[in-house]
């Protein structure tokens, strides 16, 4: 299986994700049609559900994203909860900016809509 | 000024001793501006030595203020869109006004109703379950941006319609946000 790489832009995040169940994405979320933009990282993802792996980790840093894209990130956790086992093997680490409570709590929100466990990390990428 | 959305005098008079800093665009909003509009605000938030908590909080409501414009906006009318963003010490109020068609009246007006007449509780509900729709996509969002101004505001947010002789409709939001970490 090959791993999934897209380039940042001015609307769409990074995305860098590697078979061995490491997941990464960065950036702002708001493209004009977010099902445009998920929909491969979607069809990805039921690759990788086939793929015999210890676990997952996706850690997230977004500086902001829009409602659509909100949907699609409680729609990858949902994914990548069907394809773990237990809840130890899948691990998701939302990172936000040192200070800002908002994107913390932004963190917290997506963690009560999907009911799966956040971990939260502080981090100074912002200049 | 676009005298169509403008307020009364005395409002406008108001709205300029309250709010010393300003962000004001008019003409027609197109998507790639998005980005760039959300930057120039952000800078002029610094700027402002404003946190970076609020910062976020401004540019979330300012997203969905403006996609709400972009979704429903009518570039057929004579009226221009218009955003206004300003600042005070502790505050800062985003407007934005569109031309809309019928049909995005009619929705938008059903959609605002429902919103005022809900405790913000009762919108973080109804926003849960709509975000985890089956008919999200469906129903473009299913207008969960005015359920996202609704809550980043603590309810502090209202929606202004007006028609003119020509049975031409215009949409305004009003949003204003306070800065606890300013008071």
């Amino acid at each position: 299986m090959e791993h999934l790489f897209i380039p940042k832009t001015t609307t769409t995040p990074e995305i860098k994700f590697y078979p061995d169940g490491n997941l990464y994405m960065e950036g702002i979320s708001v493209p004009e049609n977010s099902l445009n933009f998920y929909t491969p990282i979607f069809n990805w993802l039921k690759e990788l559900a086939e793929v015999e792996k210890e676990g997952i980790c996706f850690r997230m840093y977004l500086e902001y994203l829009n409602t659509s894209s909100t949907r699609s990130l409680v729609d990858i956790i949902f994914e990548l909860k069907k394809m773990t086992i237990s809840s130890e093997q899948l691990k998701i680490i939302w990172q936000y900016e040192m200070d800002d409570d908002d994107m913390h709590e932004f963190g917290e929100e997506l963690e009560i809509l999907t009911k799966v466990k956040i971990e939260f990390e502080e981090v100074n990428k912002r200049k | 000024m676009n005298k169509y959305w403008q307020r009364e005098q005395a409002a406008e008079d108001s709205y300029y001793n309250t709010y010393k800093s300003h962000f004001f665009l008019t003409g027609e909003i197109i998507q790639p501006f998005l980005v760039s509009l959300i930057d120039l605000i952000d800078e002029n938030m610094k700027k402002l030595d404003i946190n970076k908590s609020f910062r976020t909080k401004v540019k979330f409501v300012c997203i969905e203020i403006i996609e709400n414009a972009l979704k429903h906006g009518d570039t057929s009318q004579k009226y221009p869109t218009f955003f206004r963003i300003g600042f005070s010490n502790d505050k800062v109020l985003v407007e934005c006004g569109n031309p809309i068609n019928e049909k995005s009246f009619q929705k938008l007006k059903e959609m605002s109703a429902d919103l005022q007449n809900q405790s913000l509780e009762d919108i973080k509900k109804s926003y849960e379950e709509q975000l985890k729709s089956d008919d999200f996509y469906k129903t473009g969002n299913g207008g969960l941006g005015l359920f996202t101004i609704a809550i980043r505001t603590d309810l502090h947010c209202d929606f202004d319609f007006r028609t003119d002789e020509n049975n031409e409709h215009y949409f305004i939001i009003n949003a204003s946000l306070l800065n606890p970490v300013a008071v």
